[in-house]
């Protein structure tokens, strides 16, 4: 219930705060699956409402110079609420067509076709890239048309679109168009609600 | 199996409320999945014939915000949001108004009541009016202006107005009143 969010009943003697900050490049793909870019602290109190299960970071948590690159705000913030945080580096294109690649995608969309393991928040570092392709594989699932697919991701992308190297790209749409949805094997015990 | 195509700038607001531009024959198998109960149109002009019977079919409700003059002060609009067709000896015109306040008054207060959902706001295009209902509801969520432009933004496109930004950061949220009970009724 959206208006459920505004007056929360379990919550109604805490006080609201004054100003919730959702993170850039928020947004509900479907029920129980939100996208991102990357969290930080001001975006704690809005998070903490979604009462997150699961997050999926699309990006390499190890930064073979600097060590860990999980924000470590962040990192505090999932620990101390007891979510899961999951590592998918798909940030590079090439990564998709690579058997670790293929491995990689496969675990994650186990994860994000089980509805038990909702809500989940999938996010990169700007909420443009990685995580419209993974959203673009669940519009297939939907089976929606691929230009529905490709200007929702632009929609995120900016107004510049992919001329900075934001967005699908050309190797992240040709991946979407050849994907096959049906050719996927799940667990459809626990089937999303968002699916036929 | 067929494609489901979604109307243009679709999205998902919140669960069980999302917005769009006007939708066409095309959408009509994608919004049969949505299991709407109602629509809550805010565009300017009437909503096409094709869609009313649709929604008759359909038995979904219709709050035709567009032709009530009350709303609308300034019904019928000069030009439209699908673009402004300049008149000969007219080149230059002046931006467009915001949204009238009452017709944003009266979409979240249809949007504060639980028997308003699964619904779909939209307008013509999908982008400013539409975009301007959505910024006034994250308001009463407490978003932050910056987070608010930056949804209004995604789906205005190169064609923002500064005016229904201007609208949404002045807009008082007190005007639309709301009690526990109805909330989470």
């Amino acid at each position: 219930m959206p208006s459920a969010i505004y007056v929360d009943q379990n919550d109604i003697d805490t006080p609201i705060p004054l100003v919730v900050v959702p993170p850039i490049n928020f947004s509900l793909v479907v029920p129980g699956i939100y996208r991102s870019g990357h969290p930080n602290k001001k975006n704690f109190n809005f998070l903490k409402r979604l009462n997150l299960k699961n997050v999926i970071y699309l990006e390499s948590l190890k930064d073979e110079n600097e060590g860990e690159s999980y924000r470590i705000d962040s990192l505090n913030f999932i620990n101390e609420n007891r979510i899961n945080l999951f590592e998918f580096n798909l940030s590079k294109e090439n990564n998709l067509f690579t058997l670790q690649g293929k491995q990689n995608l496969n675990d994650l969309l186990i994860i994000i076709l089980n509805k038990q393991n909702y809500p989940i928040l999938i996010h990169d570092d700007t909420g443009k890239n990685t995580s419209s392709l993974i959203c673009s594989l669940i519009r297939k699932f939907q089976n929606w048309s691929l230009t529905s697919i490709f200007q929702e991701s632009d929609l995120f992308a900016g107004p510049a679109g992919g001329s900075e190297g934001l967005g699908l790209g050309e190797a992240g749409m040709e991946f979407i168009a050849s994907f096959d949805p049906k050719m996927f094997k799940y667990d459809k015990q626990y089937k999303p609600d968002w699916l036929d | 199996m067929a494609k489901i195509v979604p109307p243009m700038n679709f999205g998902s607001v919140e669960d069980g409320f999302y917005r769009s531009a006007q939708p066409s024959e095309l959408n009509f198998s994608f919004l049969e999945k949505l299991n709407l109960k109602s629509i809550i149109w805010v565009g300017a002009e009437e909503p096409s014939e094709i869609l009313l019977s649709f929604l008759d079919s359909q038995g979904i409700t219709l709050h035709n915000l567009a032709p009530q003059v009350s709303l609308n002060p300034h019904f019928p609009p000069p030009y439209t949001d699908s673009g402004v067709v300049p008149t000969s000896g007219q080149y230059h015109l002046p931006p467009l108004p915001p949204p009238p306040e009452p017709l944003i008054i009266q979409a979240l207060t249809l949007l504060l009541r639980p028997s308003t959902f699964p619904t779909l706001v939209c307008c013509n295009m999908g982008r400013h009016r539409t975009g301007t209902v959505v910024g006034c509801y994250r308001k009463l969520q407490r978003w932050a202006l910056s987070s608010i432009l930056e949804e209004y933004r995604r789906y205005a496109g190169m064609k923002v107005r500064i005016l229904n930004e201007q609208f949404i950061e002045l807009f008082d949220t007190d005007l639309v009143s709301i009690t526990a009970e109805q909330a989470v009724a």
